[in-house]
C-alpha cells in the first residue's frame, strides 16, 4: 500500500499550485481555478488521513462532503459575482478594479 | 514488486498534477476549464484508492458534472483578455516551490510516526448515511441553509436591474 506520505505531498504540491494561482493570476476565473484547485488538496488531505489514521471511523468521509457541498456554494457564488463584474466594468481582470482605492 | 494501487496512485497523482498545472497555464480558458474538470475526475480515483467511494461518486456528480458545467458556460460567456502580471509571476512561483519543498521536508521527517494500516475499511452508503444524519444532523440542516442562502444570494447578484 502507499504510504500516507505520498498522498500528502501530493497535496501540499496541489496547495503550492493553487497558491501560486491566487497569487499570479490576474483573470478572476483563473482565481476561481486555484482555489477550486486548493479545496481539491485540502478534501485528499482529509480523505488520506480518515482512511490511514482511524479506518474505523466515518467522521472524516463526512467532513469531506460537507466540504464538497460547500465548495459547490462557494463556485456558484464566486461565478455570480464574476459575471457581474464582466457585466458592470466588461472585464474580469482583477488588477482593474481598483475603483475603491484611496 | 510493485502492485496494482502503487502505479494507479503514481498514475493518478502525475494526471492530478498536469491537468491542474494546465487549468492554471493553458491559453484558451475553455481548455483550462476542461482540464480542471480532469482534475476533479483524477481525483475522485483517488478518492476510491483511499476506499472513499461514496466521496468519489459525490465528487463526480457535484463537481465534475454540475460544477465543471456552470463554470464551463461561464468561462465561455466572457471575453478573455487578463494580461499576465510578469514581476510577481515569478515571486509566486519561487514562493510557492519554497512551500512545496517545506512541507515535504516536514512530511518526510514525521513519516516514521504514521503507519500504514493492512487494509483499508470501506464504509457503505448506509454507514454514512447513518452517520450523516444521526451524528451530523444538525450541521446536515444549517448546510440546507447555506445553500438556500448562496442560491438566493447568486440570483439577487445576477438579477437585471429596472431602471
Amino acid at each position: 500500500m502507499v504510504p500516507l506520505a505520498y498522498y500528502l505531498i501530493l497535496s501540499s504540491a496541489l496547495l503550492g499550485l493553487g497558491f501560486y494561482g491566487l497569487i499570479a493570476k490576474t483573470s478572476a476565473i483563473r482565481m476561481l481555478f486555484a482555489l477550486e484547485i486548493l479545496t481539491i488538496a485540502a478534501n485528499l488531505n482529509l480523505v488520506a488521513f480518515s482512511a490511514y489514521m482511524s479506518p474505523s471511523n466515518v467522521s472524516g468521509q463526512v467532513l469531506v462532503l460537507f466540504s464538497i457541498a460547500l465548495g459547490a456554494a462557494e463556485a456558484s457564488v464566486g461565478l455570480a459575482i464574476i459575471i457581474l463584474m464582466y457585466r458592470l466594468n466588461k472585464t474580469v481582470d482583477v488588477s482593474q478594479l481598483r475603483r475603491l482605492k484611496g | 514488486m510493485i502492485a496494482l494501487t502503487d502505479i494507479s496512485f503514481f498514475l493518478l497523482a502525475i494526471v492530478t498534477f498536469i491537468s491542474a498545472l494546465t487549468a492554471l497555464e493553458a491559453k484558451e480558458p475553455v481548455y483550462a476549464a476542461m482540464a480542471l474538470a480532469i482534475t476533479f475526475a483524477s481525483t475522485a480515483g483517488l478518492f476510491m484508492l483511499l476506499g472513499a467511494f461514496y466521496v468519489a461518486f459525490f465528487q463526480l456528480a457535484i463537481r465534475t458534472g454540475a460544477v465543471m458545467v456552470l463554470i464551463l458556460f461561464v468561462t465561455m460567456l466572457i471575453k478573455r483578455g487578463a494580461r499576465e502580471a510578469v514581476g510577481i509571476r515569478v515571486w509566486a512561483m519561487i514562493a510557492s516551490i519554497a512551500f512545496f519543498i517545506v512541507t515535504a521536508w516536514i512530511i518526510m521527517i514525521v513519516n516514521s510516526l504514521w503507519f500504514s494500516p493492512q487494509s483499508l475499511s470501506t464504509f457503505s452508503v448506509t454507514e454514512l448515511g447513518a452517520s450523516l444524519l444521526v451524528s451530523y444532523g444538525a450541521a446536515l440542516a444549517i448546510l440546507a441553509i447555506v445553500l438556500i442562502m448562496a442560491t438566493t444570494g447568486t440570483l439577487t447578484l445576477i438579477k437585471e436591474e429596472k431602471e
